[in-house]
């Protein structure tokens, strides 16, 4: 069975946010005025927290990458009054913006707080319209987004393997955030495929998922800081 | 008849009813222009690489464009700097591409000086009006009075500029572009004029002084590719240490930091060498064989291990750094006894009062460790091997012209400072009016300018102001004439990799999107006003355009039967193995193939590098490396008393915080409006958004009384600004650190650089950054 | 008042000519007091429209805690809605004969309130027009979906339990003819107070008194299951089923004293 999933090397990361902003880029999220950041309600699929500890000069930082975590056993999804979330077969949580009513149930139920509302219509100016991903739905307001490991790409990947007759290769799915990467601190791939990077990297010694004790199985991994 | 409940309460309901029916229609879900629904019609969609232009690290892109429109940036992995990775600046390419006030036309002002009135013209009218312009300069026999400011200019628009100016006959070619001061050390100290390349990704330990590695350093993607270490070899195997006076991301994210005081770093640098020295860890043959100065001379002149045995025992410069003496004896020898260490020294040592004092002190390390000139550590290498421009023809008028010497003349013996406001000081004080034109090309000084107001008075100067931004920025609004240049992704330009990379690149950008009719490159806009111009100056600048000055240029590269064109590592790797055995086999027959690949892949490399050609080592007659350059001793007569800080450093009464300015990874220098994914998150750490912020400790804001998220008057004795002020755990005790390039969402510049005092190293004229003091107060 | 009912009005007893006068006479204080709620019902009307058009952001509601007013309001009226039905069920069950005096205004407030408590929810969806999704993509696992369920059944059983010990006083009306005599005769489908009726009635009151008292429980019950779902900190509890079924009938006694 294939399940997509990813290993984030805390040691790699350097807290640029290129994957952020590439989130962003390739899943048209817009912008929020000055006064609604204020209010923390600006949207970023992919979060990089950052979490501070001591006092000048004994700091130390660590940067986490923060996804929706893809759980295997979501209670996103069995919260959600219409199926507008869902887990397909490859264990990709998707959403259906089209039937989401708005409730925020799931936001609510996810312990990562990885879902973002759209509590007012997402605003692009007239010439950066020009910039959005076609392949990717624009919101409406009133509705739930996330992270959605940019199953577009799958999508697009799948039909291009097709056509090309042969089997999809790992390198020809990666999400956005990946690609852009400049450490290679993201890996992604099938969990369940042990030629796949990530099967073996899931292994590590240094590997460990967040709120593993709530039994939500996410299928991002982080690899510990070792050094 | 009178109403009855019944009438009452239909009449509410009806009301009720038909607003809500009214209103209920005015409700909009979604955009209408956007598609709520995914599965748009596919457009046309192509995937073309080119070279990111927004900042000197010059990284490889891979554009995805979709019915002509750019809608993704993402790295070229071909491209050796960044292989394939990206930063937050680079992606927000295509909100700078279709940011909203970009300018797509050339206009002509028509009110008073930046009254913002402005009426369209062709891109024809305004080169005549410029031609015209500088036809009557020259037929006035003073083509001195055409001027340049540009702030980045490097490769071929860098030579297009000199050229053209040269032929037409003025010296006033002004350059305010990144300069970390360390051409000068390199020439000081082994005779070659170049700037220092860093080996990182071969290197196994690399100490930087306060370079910002991974934030605004020459190429924060080098640093970062070099720090996952793509080598599977060693993975994680190079240890990064970081010594800054602020915990910025770099230190946070080096696996060790060094926090030291303000200004002392070549006292820590010569602190390590202290170390290295006493326990004998340094190289001592090739300190024998090739470097002068180490010892004492036969009593005429003191030595370095003497001085520095004397001068910086551990304990002292514990004291004096405040890192504590068991830190300073592991690092030195952890530094000594790796098996490639390199030392990177950073702008925060060169933009200091005694900067290239210091940087020498930091150097020294590498010499003392027999790093230069070795793998995984500091390389002098070439340039690309483009062809050159064809050889300026000078006339007459311009001979005379260019003898009458340029308006500011570099005052400091080795670095030129800063010209720019050396030059808005003499024009705006010069009855003469020396100046008639001044072009602006990347350059926005009355945002950008430690002083502001001097360049008002000096603008206020010029008859005749051209501005080439594609935005409408501060100095822009003031200009008479904009001939906005096309943007990165729609024009032709080379793109040669910065000094810190190790190996010569030579990437091109070109267009991947339709440029606006009415707009014109810049490069463009020279040729056509030299062959408008048409003699000598047209003779000097024989190209129609500028693929066609790319295309000669890379004629050299074709002809240099060395190098590759950009290609995935197993091309690197068979490249660099055949290099070095002294094979090159050509891979294209002839030169449109080869051009039309380059282009397709996105440049050129050659990664191959000699470290066993000693010219690469020391270009001095003497033949030695000069660990204690003469002259400088002989200028400042004591290095050891030059080095260590002075005591007036304490603050002055009504400034008690010291100004750390810095620039965040995410944002230019602010003087144009954002791209608004950067501006609504600038940092993670510490978290901002919109709003310019200044950070300090807990105990300041304690001591002061001032709360998080309050807003501050930031005020020096030079200047003042508004920013909100933010407590943070990582500032150090009396300081306050400001970030570069912010502004407020009203649109008001959030400027530290105008609070610096203006103080400057004497020795290269690179303003001190961070000896300002400053004060904060509640708005 | 027209005159021939004026006249039918004259002919009743003291007691009833009391209870009757609002049917058929309206007062200044009516257009006033009704002026003033109306007056606030439209500034509610307006606020919502203005929460439909710009956006939920309106509301400051924000994350991480995704609820704010709404639900809080929502749970707050469902907890009074207990006032009335369950109490008067329990006590009827139990057979308390003092209620008697209040067991009319408790069903009536637990019939208005759950429907005040059942429309915060929808005012509180971002995609108020799509709320119909709710029954053409029924997701059978979700608490929210059972709520809706529970809440329904609530709603329509407690309208009967208002309704049907409404009769004898609806056929009253119909029978004095003082108003709207169709609407009336309608509404009290027959009734005749027959003792054979009166029995039948005792009965059927009797039956949904003990039948409402665990839908309303599930209601309850229902709302901890919704918080427990969320795997939040201080929600994710077992304790709010219980919880909000004793603090229901606290709340619920409350509004009625
Ligand atoms: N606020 C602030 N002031 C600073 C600094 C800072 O970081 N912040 N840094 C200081 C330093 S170190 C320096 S080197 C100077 C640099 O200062 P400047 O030389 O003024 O350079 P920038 O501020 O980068 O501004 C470049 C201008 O180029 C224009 N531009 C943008 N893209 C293009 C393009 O594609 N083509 C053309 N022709 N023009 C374009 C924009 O309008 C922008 O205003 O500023 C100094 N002053
Ligand atoms: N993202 C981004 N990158 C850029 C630019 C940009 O605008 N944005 N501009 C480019 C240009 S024009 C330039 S000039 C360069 C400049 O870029 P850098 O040379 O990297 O300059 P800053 O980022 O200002 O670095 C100042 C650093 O010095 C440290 N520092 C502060 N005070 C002291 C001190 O007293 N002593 C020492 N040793 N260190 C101190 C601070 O912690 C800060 O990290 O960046 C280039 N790169
Ligand atoms: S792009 Fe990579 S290095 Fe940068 S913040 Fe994201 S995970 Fe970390
Ligand atoms: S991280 Fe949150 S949103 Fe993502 S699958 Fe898990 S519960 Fe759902
Ligand atoms: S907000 Fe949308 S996706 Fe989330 S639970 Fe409600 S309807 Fe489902
Ligand atoms: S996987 Fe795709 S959607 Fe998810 S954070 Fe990365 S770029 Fe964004
Ligand atoms: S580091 Fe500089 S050149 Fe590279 S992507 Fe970022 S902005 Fe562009
Ligand atoms: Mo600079």
């Amino acid at each position: 069975m294939t399940r997509w999933g990813m290993v984030i090397d805390l040691d790699r990361c350097t807290g640029c946010a290129a994957c952020e902003v590439a989130c962003r880029s390739e899943n048209n999220i817009a912008t929020v005025s000055p006064e609604e950041a204020e209010l923390g309600r600006t949207i970023s699929w992919m979060k990089v927290m950052a979490e501070v500890e001591g006092e000048f000069p004994d700091n130390t930082l660590q940067f986490y990458p923060r996804p929706c975590m893809h759980c295997d056993n979501p209670p996103c999804i069995k919260v959600c009054p219409v199926s507008a979330t869902y887990i397909n077969d490859e264990g990709i949580v998707g959403q259906i913006y089209p039937r989401c009513i708005g409730c925020r149930y799931c936001a609510n139920a996810c312990p990562y707080t990885v879902k973002y509302f759209n509590w007012y219509p997402p605003e692009w100016s007239d010439s950066e319209k020009a910039h959005l991903n076609p392949d990717v739905s624009v919101r409406p307001k009133g509705v739930i987004e996330k992270c959605t490991f940019c199953h577009h790409r799958l999508q697009k990947a799948r039909e291009q393997a097709a056509a090309e007759g042969r089997e999809l290769r790992e390198e020809d799915y990666q999400p956005a955030c990946v690609d852009v990467c400049p450490t290679a601190a993201i890996v992604f791939g099938d969990l369940d495929n042990p030629v796949h990077r990530v099967a073996e990297l899931k292994e590590s010694p240094r590997s460990m998922r967040l709120m593993e004790e709530l039994g939500t199985e996410p299928k991002v991994y982080y690899l510990r800081r070792g050094s | 008849m009178r109403p009855t409940r019944r009438d009452f309460l239909w009449t509410i309901g009806a009301l009720t009813g038909g607003a809500g029916l009214k209103w209920g229609s005015d409700v909009v879900w979604a955009d209408q222009d956007l598609d709520e629904d995914p599965g748009w019609t596919p457009g046309v969609e192509a995937h073309l690489n080119s070279t990111c232009l927004v900042c000197p690290s010059r990284c490889g892109i891979r554009t995805r464009v979709v019915d002509g429109n750019l809608v993704r940036i993402g790295g070229n992995p071909l491209h050796p700097v960044n292989r394939g990775g990206m930063c937050p600046r680079g992606i927000a390419g295509v909100q700078m591409l279709y940011h909203p006030d970009r300018i797509t036309t050339p206009l002509r002002r028509i009110g008073a000086r930046g009254a913002g009135e402005w009426s369209p013209i062709t891109v024809e009218e305004a080169l005549e009006e410029i031609t015209n312009r500088l036809r009557t300069l020259r037929d006035e026999q003073r083509p001195e009075g055409a001027a340049l400011l540009a702030g980045h200019a490097s490769g071929t628009m860098h030579d297009l500029w000199t050229q053209f100016f040269r032929a037409f006959g003025s010296p006033n070619v002004i350059s305010d572009d990144y300069d970390d001061g360390m051409e000068a050390v390199i020439q000081l100290m082994h005779g070659i004029s170049r700037a220092p390349s860093y080996d990182l990704e071969r290197a196994s330990f690399v100490l930087s002084f306060g370079a910002p590695l991974f934030e605004s350093w020459w190429s924060p993607l080098q640093a970062s590719v070099a720090f996952a270490n793509p080598d599977e070899e060693r993975v994680r195997g190079t240890r990064f240490v970081q010594v800054d006076t602020r915990f910025s991301r770099t230190a946070a994210r080096t696996q060790e930091w060094v926090g030291i005081r303000p200004g002392t770093h070549a006292v820590l640098a010569l602190g390590l060498a202290y170390v290295i020295i006493r326990d004998e860890l340094y190289d001592a043959s090739f300190v024998d064989g090739s470097v002068a100065g180490f010892g004492d001379a036969n009593g005429r002149r003191e030595g370095y291990r003497s001085i520095v045995m004397r001068e910086f025992r551990t304990e002292e410069v514990s004291a004096t750094t405040g890192v504590p003496v068991e830190r300073i004896t592991t690092l030195a020898r952890a530094l000594a006894e790796a098996d490639a260490p390199v030392v990177v020294c950073g702008t925060d040592v060169t933009h200091a009062p005694n900067g290239l004092l210091a940087a020498t002190a930091v150097h020294s390390l590498n010499i003392l460790l027999n790093r230069v000139n070795r793998p995984g550590g500091v390389l002098l290498r070439s340039d690309p091997p483009v062809a050159p421009l064809p050889d300026a023809r000078i006339d007459a008028v311009a001979r005379d012209g260019n003898a009458r010497g340029p308006v500011v003349q570099a005052t400091a013996p080795y670095g030129t400072g800063d010209q720019a406001l050396a030059f808005a000081a003499a024009v705006a004080d010069d009855d003469a009016e020396p100046i008639d034109t001044l072009f602006l090309y990347y350059a926005n000084p009355l945002a950008s300018s430690m002083r502001p107001q001097l360049w008002t008075r000096a603008l206020g100067r010029i008859p005749f102001v051209v501005s080439f931004s594609p935005f409408l920025d501060e100095t822009t609004r003031y200009a008479d004439l904009v001939l906005p240049d096309l943007l990165p992704y729609e024009r032709w330009q080379d793109a040669p990799a910065p000094a810190s990379y190790p190996y010569p690149v030579w990437g091109v950008a070109r267009p991947v999107v339709t440029p606006p009719p009415a707009a014109m490159n810049t490069g463009d806009v020279i040729l056509g006003a030299a062959s408008r111009l048409g003699g000598t100056v047209a003779a000097s600048l024989p190209y129609a355009d500028m693929p066609e000055v790319l295309r000669e240029r890379a004629r050299g590269l074709f002809d240099a039967r060395r190098g590759m064109l950009l290609g995935d590592a197993f091309e690197r790797a068979h490249h660099q193995a055949m290099e070095a055995r002294g094979w090159w086999l050509p891979e294209h027959e002839d030169f449109d193939g080869f051009w039309g690949e380059l282009v397709e892949r996105g440049g050129w490399v050659d990664l191959f590098y000699d470290d066993t050609d000693p010219a690469r080592l020391v270009g001095s007659r003497s033949g030695r490396i000069e660990l204690m350059p003469q002259e400088l001793v002989e200028r400042v007569g004591s290095l050891e008393a030059s080095i260590v800080p002075t005591e007036q450093e304490h603050p002055p009464e009504e400034f008690p915080l010291r100004l750390i300015p810095y620039r965040l990874s995410t944002l230019s220098s602010g003087t144009v409006g954002l791209e608004r994914w950067l501006a609504e998150q600038p940092a993670l750490f510490p978290e901002g958004h919109w709003v310019p912020w200044v950070e300090v400790s807990p105990h300041d804001a304690d001591v002061m009384g001032i709360g998080n998220g309050t807003m501050v008057w930031v005020t020096s004795p030079d200047g003042r600004y508004q920013a909100r002020l933010t407590v943070s755990h990582g500032t150090a005790p009396e300081t306050v650190c400001a970030p570069y390039g912010m502004r407020h969402p009203d649109g008001r510049v959030a400027n530290p650089f105008a609070l610096l005092n203006g103080e400057a190293d004497s020795l290269t004229g690179l303003p001190a950054w961070s000896t300002t003091f400053v004060r904060l107060e509640r708005v | 008042m027209r005159p021939e009912v004026r006249e039918k009005f004259e002919r009743m007893s003291q007691d009833e000519q009391v209870l009757l006068r609002p049917l058929v006479e309206t007062s200044r204080t009516y257009y006033v007091v009704a002026s003033l709620l109306g007056a606030i019902v439209v500034w509610g009307l307006v606020a919502y429209y203005i929460q439909v058009r710009d956006g939920l952001g309106v509301t400051g509601l924000n994350r991480p805690e995704y609820w704010g007013i709404y639900i809080i309001s929502f749970v707050f009226f469902i907890g009074i809605s207990h006032a009335g039905t369950l109490i008067s069920a329990i006590l009827r069950v139990s057979k308390a004969e003092w209620r008697r005096s209040i067991t009319r205004s408790a069903e009536l407030i637990t019939v208005l309130v759950i429907g005040f408590g059942a429309i915060q929810p929808v005012i509180d969806l971002g995609r108020p027009d799509r709320l119909f999704n709710v029954i053409f993509h029924a997701q059978l696992r979700s608490p929210l979906l059972w709520d809706v369920i529970s809440i329904g059944a609530y709603f329509a059983s407690c309208t009967i339990y208002l309704y049907v010990p409404l009769l004898p006083d609806l056929a009253l009306i119909r029978d004095l003819g003082i108003k709207m005599p169709r609407l009336y005769r309608f509404l009290a489908m027959g009734y005749q107070d027959t003792p054979k009726q009166r029995a039948a009635l005792e009965r059927v009151i009797g039956v949904l008194a003990i039948a409402v008292i665990p839908i309303a429980v599930s209601v309850h019950t229902i709302i901890g299951w919704i918080f427990a779902m969320t795997l939040r900190p201080m929600w994710h509890s077992t304790i709010f089923g219980p919880y909000f079924v004793m603090g229901a009938i606290y709340s619920g006694i409350a509004a009625i004293l």
